[in-house]
């Protein structure tokens, strides 16, 4: 084996490894039980996942988008003293193996100028960013409310 | 040194102890503008609003009821459709007790909380939720009685409201008897409220 064979070799094991890290990565994003509470007629809402990093590399959730929204952030609810204030945040650090839950009254996807007409059951496309896993997909159903009629 | 001269003295340093001591004691106990999480027994009094239906209603219309009361806005995403939510599901886990309490939502925001954005949106949650705004001079009001903070936020070209996200049990004679924060579940609330409905 020549010096430029064992170079090119080199470089296919070295490609072939850092090619199973990021799908790894990718592949070690879990999303569950996505969900939003959209009150039927109101231009804002937001959305609700957990969101599991399974790899063994931090992560961040950079980025939110859908098509039912014209707008979607990272927010937080920030309890002051009894005062509640909406923040938008850049982004959700995910350290390994860390499950981060957005949730009501904590971190959600705010979601601004809602398409109308979006009712309990139905779902929307959540399309989320992570600097290092890249883009992974879910759907939320809209949740029901705690009084249907 | 004359003895009289020492015993004025003497009571002059008592006072002066004394006058310090009520001093301090008054600075530490003045209530502070800031908390509103703790309840007191100033929290409450009357307000002049109008519901969902456009009529004019006063703190008197509840008489007779326990009040619940929480201060929102339509455009919150996230704790005001949760306290509407838990406030539905108090309602629904109380039962018959439900016919002493009434559930009310004032909102902080009457630029755009008019009666009619109330209206639709009170439409999703219990039915007999009442939704109050007013004119900016009546939610002020309403919320200096309940000692409730809120403030405009802008947001990228539109704005957001910080806001007291706690809810204020009155009882029958409109006085203040507990709150619960956001955080409290609608069973937890339930319950606390079935035991002071007796
Ligand atoms: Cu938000």
């Amino acid at each position: 084996m020549n010096t430029l064979s064992m170079r090119a070799a080199f470089a296919a094991v070295f490609l072939a490894l850092a090619c199973t890290a990021t799908q790894a990565a990718d592949a070690n994003i879990t999303l569950q039980d996505a969900h939003a509470q959209i009150v039927f007629g109101a231009k804002v809402g937001a959305a609700y996942l957990r969101v599991t990093n399974g790899s063994t590399e931090p992560d961040r959730l950079v980025a939110v988008s859908t098509p039912m929204a014209s707008k979607a952030e990272l927010h937080s609810v920030i309890d002051d003293n009894g005062v509640m204030k909406m923040r938008l945040v850049e982004g959700i650090a995910l350290k390994p193996g860390e499950t981060v839950e957005l949730k009501p009254g904590g971190l959600h996807v705010m979601l601004m100028d809602i398409q109308p007409g979006l009712k309990p059951g139905d779902t929307i496309p959540l399309t989320l960013t992570f600097e290092k896993a890249g883009v992974k997909s879910v759907s939320a159903s809209v949740d029901k409310p705690a009084h249907g009629h | 040194m004359p003895r009289p001269f020492a015993r004025v003295l003497a009571v002059t340093a008592v006072l002066a102890i004394i006058a310090a001591g009520a001093a301090l004691w008054t600075f530490f106990n003045a209530p502070s503008p800031q908390v509103t999480s703790s309840g007191t027994a100033s929290v409450g009094g009357p307000f002049t609003l109008v519901d969902q239906q456009g009529r004019t209603v006063t703190d008197e219309a509840f008489r007779g009821r326990w009040m619940l009361v929480f201060f929102g806005f339509t455009h919150c995403p996230d704790v005001c459709p949760t306290a509407l939510n838990d406030m539905s599901a108090v309602l629904t886990e109380l039962g018959t007790a439900s016919d002493k309490l009434q559930p009310i939502f004032i909102t902080v925001d009457p630029e755009r909380d008019t009666v009619d954005a109330m209206s639709q949106y009170v439409a999703n949650f219990d039915p007999r939720i009442v939704a109050l705004t007013g004119t900016p001079e009546q939610i002020a009001q309403a919320a200096k009685a309940y000692r409730v903070y809120y403030k405009k936020v802008p947001q990228g070209d539109d704005y957001t409201m910080d806001h007291t996200g706690i809810l204020y049990l009155m009882d029958p004679q409109g006085r203040f008897m507990t709150h619960f924060t956001p955080n409290t579940t609608p069973a937890d609330m339930a319950a606390r409220i079935r035991k002071l409905l007796g």
